[in-house]
């Protein structure tokens, strides 16, 4: 697969195209990660973060376009990571020393968290709590960046109303499911 | 209803500057207003994280099941490892250290423990073909055949090119190999460590071989070639 194509597949939320970029790029990955003194399951998990970045800005569309080949782009996210982390491990480079490089203002990510608040968490558990289809809307719209125009597209509705009207339903259903998992 | 397309459009980021100006009144004057944008934001928060959260666990998913299919080889390599041991534990004397006999004298490219060979039947499976020419020592056309297994970024399949290079004098070829290859398999990790300190000795790298064996050595999973590590160290000092 082209770049390009490669891109699309992780624009459209291809699980089976994200697993083989994370597969074929591992290696390499972690053979550029070995100058720096992380340890392995460090790396792994920089490298793991640094998909899931690239997954993101591919579904926003930030990829598209992109002047770079798709694997300088990732290993960019990487070595950003990379970076951070020794920067909180307040660890010094062994074998060279690495200037901060000064491209990553073009990246467009910022550090993957992880950690939820416990009120993150209850609203998590409420969002799962949705059926699919609201789940859905409400990724398309929060997470992804569709406008109502996009999800009408993509999810084959009739008219932008019918979106609209579902996405507030959702929302309603949403505060609900937390009035009643607060009692 | 305004107020909820106005919503929609900050999220949009399709407010038109009049709409803006109305949105931040909005925020500043009606606190339910506000409060439901909060919600919302937080809401947008909590999609991203728990998304995150399910990549990652398929990622570690993924991950997990990499070595697994290298397990059912396991008993057999065990087995074969205390047969390598045994033959090349004869070798430790009081030699002085070079290299090239250091080298030549304990290295012995990994048995083939992978791929079961039935002789005399015509095969086209790539991989069979590759470790047939591996067993039979033809290594020129084994090397052909890995590189052709090499797409399928097999940890193991790997480990044997990296023998295969070893054996044909490109070291350094193989040390990069090991190297990024180290974490990758966990039957054949010791193994790995134990061919690289061999290579780094070839390549007359001698702090990194002892590195390696300091690994074996040290280390209170495994015997693997623990004896001869200990005295190799020896002879590198």
């Amino acid at each position: 697969m082209t770049d390009d194509s490669l891109i699309k597949a992780l624009k459209n939320d291809d699980r089976s195209v994200l697993k083989s970029v994370y597969l074929n790029n591992k290696m390499a990955f972690i053979a550029f990660a070995n100058r720096y003194e992380l340890s392995n399951d460090d790396v792994l998990d920089v490298y793991q973060d640094a998909i899931i970045a690239l997954r993101e800005n591919a579904l926003k569309g930030h990829l598209d376009g992109l002047k770079s080949e798709l694997k300088t782009y990732l290993f960019s996210i990487g070595k950003y990571m990379i970076y951070n982390r020794l920067k909180e491990k307040k660890k010094l480079f062994v074998s060279e020393t690495i200037e901060e490089p000064d491209d990553f203002d073009e990246l467009k990510i910022t550090d993957i968290g992880y950690d939820f608040s416990p009120r993150q968490r209850q609203l998590q558990k409420a969002f799962k709590q949705l059926g699919e289809q609201c789940q859905n809307v409400l990724n398309l719209f929060y997470f992804r960046g569709y406008t109502l125009d996009d999800i009408v597209t993509k999810l084959n509705y009739n008219n932008k109303d019918v979106v609209k009207s579902q996405k507030s339903r959702c929302l309603k259903t949403l505060k609900d499911i937390i009035r009643k998992n607060e009692t | 209803m305004k107020s909820e397309s106005l919503i929609v459009k900050f999220f949009e980021k399709t407010l038109t500057t009049e709409e803006l100006h109305e949105f931040n009144k909005l925020m500043a004057n009606d606190s339910d207003f506000r409060k439901e944008v909060e919600f919302r934001n937080e809401l947008k928060d909590v999609i991203t994280l728990d998304d995150r959260e399910t990549i990652k666990h398929e990622l570690k998913d993924l991950e997990s099941n990499i070595p697994k299919k290298n397990i059912r080889i396991w008993p057999i390599a065990a087995s074969l490892v205390i047969l390598l041991g045994v033959s090349s534990f004869w070798f430790f004397g009081n030699q002085t250290a070079n290299s090239e006999d250091l080298f030549n004298t304990n290295f012995e490219p990994y048995r083939n423990v992978v791929q079961p060979i039935e002789r005399g039947n015509d095969t086209t499976d790539p991989k069979i073909d590759a470790f047939i020419a591996y067993e039979s020592k033809d290594y020129d056309n084994a090397l052909k055949g890995f590189n052709m297994l090499a797409e399928d970024n097999d940890a193991v399949i790997q480990f044997y090119k990296a023998n295969t290079l070893l054996k044909l004098g490109n070291t350094d070829e193989a040390i990069r190999i090991l190297k990024q290859n180290i974490t990758l398999t966990d039957t054949l990790t010791e193994k790995h460590y134990w061919y690289l300190a061999l290579a780094y000795i070839k390549a007359d790298n001698f702090e990194e071989a002892k590195e390696k064996l300091k690994y074996l050595i040290n280390n209170p999973n495994s015997e693997y070639k623990k004896e001869e590590a200990k005295k190799l160290t020896k002879k590198l000092k």
